[in-house]
């Protein structure tokens, strides 16, 4: 096996159809995540972050770079999986969980050393492995 | 190569552990931490950024959060980048830094997307992703040279 043709082949070959709808899933989920209603009250509270901080800039940078970054991401699931031959939905679940969880258990490391405070780790993490699952979940569905 | 998701022998790549190569990957991830946060290097400004202040970040604070969490997870993290690299029959150390590298990817990805929300600052944002991927592609690095 050639390590550097299986990577240039992973990078020709995006399936678009695919990451785009894992995209997009993502976004509702972090969209229903972080509504006011659910997590998103707290989650600005223990940010420290003031309902006018929404409407500025920053946040629709936020906003601007969260798709890019997700799709970015969508089309590495995919690529493991294509790797695995991982092309159901349970199969390509798994996939995403577990990458999902090395993303937790690094944001814990670090969410510890800065102090912060443990139910908006509970609320960053727990968005990161619903949305990452979801999205190795629709990535076998297509696949 | 077709893989099917046997399940004896998924719970095969998580027991049997590499004890040598998988607490060497923490070690290293570990020192490198250290070295990262070091008051000369990184220290200083990330307390500032992070709003830390000195007595928070005591060597004896630090010691206790490495040694009950950060080692775990570590090692938790070495195991499943070891048992990706056999399900990958990836072998050698150049194998073990592209995985590890793409997994610190994963990681430094996922923090941008929450620190931009958070608006934390672009340079904490450096510094915690940097580590993250450093330290990622270093233990992909020792566990691929040694399996």
């Amino acid at each position: 096996m050639n390590l550097l043709s299986d990577v240039l082949h992973i990078i020709a070959n995006i399936s678009w159809a695919a990451d785009i709808s894992a995209t997009i899933v993502s976004a509702i989920i972090g969209i229903i995540w972080y509504h006011p209603a659910v997590f998103g009250t707290r989650w600005m509270q223990l940010v420290g972050l003031e309902p006018e901080d929404m409407k500025s800039v920053r946040s629709r940078n936020a906003m601007f770079w969260n798709l890019p970054i997700t799709f970015f991401i969508a089309a590495n699931i995919a690529a493991f999986c294509k790797h695995f031959d991982y092309d159901t939905p349970a199969k390509a679940f798994l996939v995403g969980y577990d990458l999902g969880l090395i993303i937790c258990l690094f944001l814990a490391i670090h969410y510890l050393y800065e102090q912060r405070p443990l139910a908006l780790y509970g609320i960053t993490a727990g968005y990161t492995i619903v949305s990452m699952s979801a999205m190795g979940l629709v990535i076998g569905m297509i696949l | 190569m077709t893989i099917t998701l046997n399940f004896p022998n998924f719970i095969g790549l998580l027991t049997d552990i590499e004890w040598i190569s998988n607490i060497l990957a923490v070690g290293v991830a570990l020192t490198i931490g250290v070295v990262w946060y070091h008051a000369r290097v990184f220290g200083t400004v990330w307390r500032r950024l992070a709003h830390l202040e000195l007595q928070d970040v005591s060597l004896k604070q630090r010691a206790k959060t490495a040694l009950i969490w950060q080692t775990p997870m570590l090692f938790i993290l070495a195991v499943d980048m070891t048992a990706f690299l056999r399900h990958l029959q990836w072998h050698g150390a150049l194998s073990g830094l592209i995985l590890g590298y793409n997994f610190g990817l994963f990681v430094a990805l996922f923090i941008a997307i929450h620190y931009l929300y958070d608006m934390r600052p672009a340079k904490l944002f450096f510094i915690t992703a940097g580590y993250s991927m450093v330290a990622l592609s270093a233990m992909g690095f020792v566990i691929g040279a040694m399996l």
